[in-house]
């Protein structure tokens, strides 16, 4: 969303750092999905349509098998009807993180997606992503947790914006 | 999911102030419809209620002629009366069918305690200059009947019979017959003789003005201009120059009136955007994850209009009730 200050973005080799704001955007919406510390759910959409939202701006149909399939991913079965506001934090990541996966990204970007869920819940979370990472989704994930940091396959440890390890 | 229904429930998200942006514009928007309405309205009750006199023009005193046909037609008070010898000039012809003098004035009625206005007119003519009127009883035939209208009846409890009083009269008047409810000024008057309304007045061959039907509406102008031409001293003022000089003091009222519905309007529309900016300031942080989503400039842009849009449509059953 924001230009680089310095140095280059590149994806699949593809310098994307100058790009307009079309084809940024296109590429937010085809090839990236988003999970965030806060949720950012639509309080006054139900968790199906909360799922559905991304579909709203890529114009893509609405697959029932696969939104299925996404809600019983994230453990969510029975829930679809309910308001944001009915969950509890960890089902509302869970919403998020299948919110993120309905345009079918290859890459999954989730900043600080346990940062506000208890361990149980943040177990859960993170188990979906790496079971994502499993299927062939690239997963990034930004954290302070450094147990949870210390599963992951590769890490990139950065401390006051300068990057210490590789 | 469409857009409109996210935008809904976006403004749903804070019913009341969604309520009261809705009152707001549903309000501002009744006030253009009635303003509007009554422009509309007012015109063509004006149009008709000249159309209805059957009069095509009237000879008056010289003066403010425009203000004082007006005034005429509508049963004021003028202290200036025509040249008695006017009325020999203009007679019925090949060109005129009708001349009908009139007289108007007020008169103190000692028994009421009230001032009558009088309007004196030939009564045979009276199908021709109110033919829209309904009258209980009948048109006064005899010199000593009078004609009352509605408001003067219903005052005094009068009845078809009843004896009415008038100026200095030694004897009263009979009422031959009373004017259903007009609701204008017609209501208020006395009908009478011309010649009776002299009397009433004490001055013989008194003449306020003369309403004129001409046979051929077309030949208008070429008649007026030949009667100018011919006798001097006179003002003639057509129905169509009365209702413009009315019309111009309508328009006064027009403008203030429409100042005020464009005043509304602005307020409602900043309301309006007020309405949907509180609501985009608010969600700015889900307004960055739409982004991230995929949602482009246009489709937030999109998003906005809609907001719009949906606000508008949902005052509308308001004004149109």
């Amino acid at each position: 969303m924001d230009s680089p200050s310095s140095g280059t973005v590149r994806i699949n080799g593809e310098d994307v750092s100058n790009y307009p704001d079309l084809k940024r955007t296109r590429l937010r919406r085809d090839f990236f999905g988003f999970v965030f510390q806060q949720f950012y759910l639509i309080p006054s959409l139900t968790v199906y349509k909360n799922i559905l939202l991304p579909l709203l701006f890529s114009g893509k149909p609405e697959d029932k098998g696969y939104i299925g399939y996404l809600i019983e991913l994230v453990g969510l079965n029975g829930k679809e009807s309910h308001l944001p506001h009915q969950l509890s934090g960890g089902e509302m990541q869970r919403v998020a993180v299948a919110r993120a996966l309905v345009n079918r990204p290859s890459c999954i970007l989730a900043d600080e997606p346990t940062g506000n869920l208890d361990s149980q819940n943040s177990e859960r979370v993170f188990e979906i992503l790496r079971r994502l990472n499993e299927e062939g989704h690239t997963v990034i994930i930004v954290t302070h947790n450094n147990d949870l940091a210390a599963r992951t396959n590769r890490r990139i440890t950065i401390r006051d914006g300068v990057v210490v390890s590789v | 999911m469409g857009i409109l229904s996210l935008c809904l429930a976006n403004l749903l998200r804070n019913r009341i102030r969604f309520l009261l942006a809705l009152l707001g514009i549903a309000a501002s928007t009744a006030v253009l419809f009635s303003i509007v309405s009554f422009h509309g309205g007012f015109d063509r009750a004006l149009s008709r209620e000249l159309a209805k006199t059957g009069v095509h023009f009237m000879v008056v005193p010289s003066g403010c002629p425009h203000e004082v046909a007006s005034l005429i037609l509508h049963g004021a008070v003028i202290p200036k009366f025509l040249d008695p010898s006017i009325i020999e000039k203009i007679t019925p012809s090949e060109q005129i069918s009708l001349v009908a003098p009139l007289l108007v004035f007020q008169s103190p009625n000692n028994r009421r305690q009230m001032v009558d206005i009088i309007y004196g007119l030939p009564m045979n003519f009276l199908n021709y200059l109110k033919p829209h009127w309904r009258i209980t009883g009948e048109i006064p035939k005899a010199d000593n009947e009078i004609l009352l209208g509605y408001e003067i009846a219903s005052h005094d409890g009068l009845k078809v019979g009843d004896r009415y009083p008038l100026g200095d009269l030694a004897k009263p008047l009979v009422v031959a017959g009373i004017v259903e409810k007009t609701g204008s000024q017609d209501d208020a008057y006395v009908y009478t003789s011309v010649k009776k309304a002299q009397e009433i007045l004490k001055k013989e061959k008194a003449y306020t003005a003369l309403a004129v039907q001409v046979r051929n509406p077309e030949r208008l102008s070429e008649i007026i201009e030949m009667l100018t031409s011919q006798i001097p001293g006179i003002q003639i003022v057509t129905v169509s120059q009365i209702m413009n000089s009315l019309s111009m003091v309508a328009n006064s009222a027009k403008i203030m009136s429409l100042s005020i519905a464009v005043i509304a309007i602005i307020i409602s529309a900043v309301g309006v955007m007020n309405t949907v900016l509180m609501a985009a300031f608010e969600r700015r942080q889900e307004t960055g994850m739409m982004r991230a989503l995929g949602a482009g400039s246009q489709a937030q842009a999109r998003l906005h209009c809609f907001t719009y849009l949906v606000v508008w449509i949902a005052q509308a059953p308001g004004p149109l009730g």
